[in-house]
């Protein structure tokens, strides 16, 4: 190869030369004869009266010079063909003869660009059209050429290894389809670094529609990744430079899309009838004009997809909208909470007579309420009435309460839920510890013998200190008046959630394997404000301790690694994923560990009953006109038909006779002249 | 056309060798025969006031002398008129040599167009001083040089003779600038021989209405040399202007050559349309004929010592 690139580069040089040679001996012209003539006059009226011909002249003159330059370069070709013919041996063809191509099949491949029209007329997906850039490059590759197919979403999947075998690598490349989840850039090039080991002339091609990936930059990459973009970051690979490129993107991008999404899904119960609630949609229309839709909302108990959601669940509500362009909010007020997992389908409102779109263009969300189970309540208390109030007042809880002498705390752990049916203890002024595993609230206004000397704080000013933690959601103790508090010593990992001015904790939370809270105040001791603010409090430290905590689940975010917090640690959970069937979960403490990248709604079920589920989510980066054209464009490595040398000559001599050829025109054209 | 020639300084003598004096005088008795025989020798001026001959009448004016008033004519017409006779005096010849370079155009060892105007110049001025005229010669180019008086008298044809072996071909020809120079000089007016090839780029102009409206009775000899017209030289070239040294590249073909000879037959019959329009007579002068041909001609034309 670089044989062949020495001998290009001293062709090149020579009839650079040559050129510039004949077009200097041209522009310098020989001295004309010079004759004397008694009066110029006369011949510059002949010549005034011929200026078309003059200029004919200076026209023909210039086609001489073109004649004699292709006559140069028909000469110049005649002599480089055969060397380039002798040297292009099949070891210099290849430039990288180990290619890993990459093709991005995150969420965005699965956009159709442009509008209606157009997108009827191709109906390809930006992966469809990554498939062809890809076969048409594998097609191109000269046989010698090795290549490692990785199809790259939240994950990298190697399809396909070093191999000859073409017509299977051009079947996994058919077979990609594109994925709900981000693209994990980062994943991919560690992959195909790791493919490349050992390999020297080696590229790495990353077909992409320029989306931003969830991690990752290409540059980092050795060698630094070639990209061929699809959709509308195709325009740029041509361009010469980023600035122009990402100019080309963006006037590409201007067209808009035919793109619904539900960009985020929000369900509240309403306070007043938990049986019903409020919907909040976030909905993006990217067709850059307003937009008709039907928004459709599914309810169910078990589905999970949108399969599953078709088949079993109740249409809770059809409801007509006009999308402008970008994002927007869209409330849908009461609907019907009676089943705990909800699917929002955004469609384009359908055309009463009109054809059926032939690639439709939607977007499913999911929501899921937190599971609203029947908590089994242990009360340890000698007698607090508004606390024991407070506990019934939820329409789920089922209090069981006991004095405290009678209370032993290893006859209610945790792994012997199934005998006592108790979710969780609650310890009024009670020092003997919690059951093992369990977790529990302990009001400790007492302290107990061993903490010496105990502080206290009378009437005392009380301050939110973690307002967005679940425990003290809706909760303010704004003119709510104490007698006494106790001031709680803190322990590692304490979570402080009210305190004294300036650092007086009365109020902590502890998760260290199982949830705990104290509280350093007594509500018998407070005014009205605090005895109203009770029931409130409790039912948020029920929630919280049971792993309820939330009424909806937030979304995963697909592509990236989960970490969901389980209510209870030390179970064997099985984790579903849509569509599939179980297995068992990771788990690392009180966190179960996973990523996906299927849609709907994933559940991790625990042997005694507890289940999680949770709504999944595209990442925002998975947006179709979120597209750039960054890092630097592919394009193939020139290769020379091979010829064998009979060929080479053959077309030699052809070019030396239309040298001949054009030579004898340019003669006749001179004889013409002279003869005129 | 030709290769450049350097221009002459030197004497021209071998102009006017033995021979050619022997062929003046030839022509000389040739001339008084032809006058003789149909037209006097001695050429009277265009001035009308005391002569003998009647020349016209004219009305009469206050101021006018009474004894010329044609009272015969008065007795018939009842009306005054005057009777005007022709003044005789000599006749001044001025003979306007073109010495500019484009006269000294020749193939090498060819006569230039200098050289025939000065013989002939030298021919014309025999004849005129064996008429008793007086002669003058004038070379001019762009402007005339300090003047000659008038000299009479066949033994001053010598005097003519040095001084035209003296003219020395030089600078640009300027038709206009030269004879308003010359008017300038030569108040008195006379027949003016004008020997030249024209090649000026401002043109004749209205040169010739000056001086005929000046009183003098100019005749135009307009040289040239014909076998640079017929020349079959084609190819690229770059032709010089000789007196302005102007190039200019051109690609010399026989239709352009064509074109170039009806330029030049354009050019001459606007040289005798000017001509005509004056009254003058005008002509064309090719270096191929002799001189002497060239001063037969000129008296079989007419209007030289006619």
């Amino acid at each position: 190869m670089m044989h062949l690139a020495a001998d290009l580069r001293t062709l090149a040089l020579l009839g650079g030369s040559v050129a510039a040679v004949l077009v200097l001996l041209y522009l310098l012209r020989p001295r004309r004869r010079r004759i004397e003539v008694p009066f110029g006059g006369l011949w510059q009226r002949v010549l005034a009266q011929s200026e078309a011909r003059v200029l004919g002249t200076q026209w023909r003159r210039w086609l001489s010079l073109l004649l004699l330059l292709g006559i140069a370069a028909l000469i110049w070709s005649a002599a480089a063909l055969p060397l380039l013919a002798g040297r292009n041996t099949p070891d210099t063809q290849v430039q990288a003869p180990h290619t890993v191509l990459i093709l991005d099949c995150s969420a965005s491949m699965a956009a159709r660009d442009g509008q209606i029209k157009d997108r009827l007329a191709r109906g390809t997906t930006r992966l469809q059209e990554a498939i062809e850039q890809a076969t048409e490059l594998v097609d191109a590759a000269p046989p010698e050429d090795r290549f490692v197919l990785i199809a790259a979403s939240g994950s990298a999947r190697v399809l396909a290894g070093w191999g000859t075998d073409r017509a299977a690598l051009r079947q996994a490349i058919a077979a990609l389809k594109p994925h709900d989840a981000g693209l994990d850039l980062h994943r991919a090039l560690a992959t195909a670094e790791q493919a490349l080991t050992g390999y020297h002339r080696a590229a790495i091609v990353f077909v992409t529609d320029g989306g931003t990936p969830l991690q990752g930059d290409a540059a980092s990459a050795r060698p630094e990744p070639r990209h061929v973009w699809v959709g509308p970051a195709r325009a740029a690979m041509q361009a010469p430079t980023a600035a122009q490129a990402q100019a080309l993107v963006q006037k590409a991008l201007a067209h808009g899309f035919d793109n619904l999404a539900v960009e985020h899904v929000g369900l509240r119960p309403d306070p007043a009838d938990p049986g019903r609630g409020t919907l909040t949609l976030r909905l993006r229309n990217d067709t850059l004009r307003d937009q008709a839709v039907q928004i459709s909302v599914a309810a169910s108990a078990t589905a999970q997809d949108v399969v599953e959601f078709s088949r079993d669940s109740a249409l809770r509500r059809v409801q007509p909208a006009v999308l402008p362009p970008g994002s927007s909010t869209q409330i849908l007020p009461d609907v019907d909470l009676d089943a705990p997992r909800f699917a929002i389908h955004v469609q384009p409102a359908p055309v009463p007579g009109a054809l059926q779109d032939q690639a439709p263009f939607d977007d499913w969300g999911f929501a899921v309420l937190a599971q609203r189970r029947e908590l089994g309540v242990l009360l340890v208390s000698a007698q607090d009435l508004f606390l024991e109030a407070a506990l019934h007042a939820g329409d789920r809880t089922r209090v069981q309460q006991i004095a405290p002498e009678r209370y032993h705390p290893e006859d209610f752990a945790a792994a012997d839920r199934p005998r006592h049916g108790i979710d969780l203890v609650v310890l009024d002024n009670v020092a003997a510890p919690l059951p093992p595993g369990m977790p529990g609230l302990r009001l400790l206004l007492d302290p107990p013998k061993s903490e010496t000397p105990a502080r206290f704080a009378h009437n005392p000013e009380i301050v939110p200190r973690a307002a967005e933690h679940a425990l003290m959601r809706g909760v303010s103790f704004q003119d709510t008046n104490f007698d006494r508090v106790r001031l709680l010593p803190l322990q590692p990992d304490d979570m402080v959630l009210a305190s004294v001015a300036p650092s007086g904790p009365v109020m902590v939370a502890r998760q260290t394997g199982v949830r705990e809270i104290e509280w350093g105040i007594d509500l018998a001791e407070t005014d009205l404000g605090g005895r109203y603010a009770l029931p409130l409090l409790v039912g948020n430290a029920v929630a919280w301790l049971a792993g309820e905590d939330e009424p909806v689940l937030g979304p995963l975010e697909l592509g990236r690694p989960w970490a969901v917090e389980a209510p209870v640690a030390g179970l064997a959970w099985q984790w579903r994923e849509p569509g599939q069937a179980p297995r068992r979960a990771r788990a690392a403490g009180t966190q179960l560990l996973a990523s996906s990248e299927i849609q709907g709604i994933h559940t991790w079920t625990a042997p005694d009953g507890h289940q999680i589920a949770r709504p999944t989510l595209l990442p925002a980066s998975e947006r179709p006109g979120d597209v750039h054209a960054l890092g630097l464009a592919w394009h193939a490595p020139r290769r020379v038909q091979r010829q064998d040398a009979a060929q080479a000559w053959t077309r030699s001599a052809q070019l030396l006779l239309a040298a001949l050829a054009i030579l004898a025109l340019e003669w006749l054209l001179y004889l013409r002249r002279r003869t005129l | 056309m030709a290769e450049a020639k350097t221009g002459s300084s030197a004497l021209r003598t071998d102009l006017f060798d033995a021979g050619f004096l022997g062929r003046v005088e030839q022509l000389a008795l040739l001339a008084r025969r032809m006058a003789t025989s149909g037209q006097r020798a001695q050429r009277r001026s265009r001035k009308v006031g005391s002569g003998i001959e009647f020349a016209d009448h004219r009305d009469f004016a206050p101021g006018d002398e009474p004894r010329s008033i044609d009272w015969s004519l008065f007795a018939r017409t009842r009306r005054l008129q005057l009777r005007l006779y022709e003044e005789e005096e000599d006749l001044r010849v001025y003979f306007l040599v073109d010495r500019s370079l484009s006269m000294d155009m020749a193939p090498a060892g060819q006569p230039t167009l200098l050289d025939r105007a000065l013989q002939v110049t030298a021919a014309l001025s025999y004849i005129a001083l064996s008429n008793l005229d007086r002669v003058a010669v004038v070379p001019f180019a762009q402007g005339v040089a300090a003047p000659m008086s008038p000299v009479r008298g066949r033994n001053q044809f010598f005097h003519i003779l040095r001084l035209l072996s003296a003219i020395a071909p030089a600078g640009r020809t300027s038709i206009v600038a030269s004879l308003a120079a010359f008017v300038r000089h030569q108040p008195r007016p006379g027949l003016c021989v004008i020997l030249s090839d024209f090649y000026d780029p401002t043109g004749l102009g209205n040169a010739l209405r000056d001086l005929s409206l000046r009183g003098f009775e100019p005749m135009v000899l307009h040289l040239c040399d014909r076998t640079l017209l017929d020349t079959t030289v084609a190819g690229d070239f770059a032709l010089v202007d000789c007196e302005t040294g102007e190039e200019r590249e051109l690609c010399l073909t026989p239709a352009l050559m064509a074109r170039y000879r009806e330029a030049f037959a354009q050019f001459s019959e606007e040289i005798h349309r000017a001509a005509r329009q004056v009254g003058a007579r005008c002509l064309t002068v090719d270096l191929s004929q002799s001189f002497d041909d060239v001063v037969m001609k000129v008296f079989r034309t007419g209007g030289f010592l006619g």
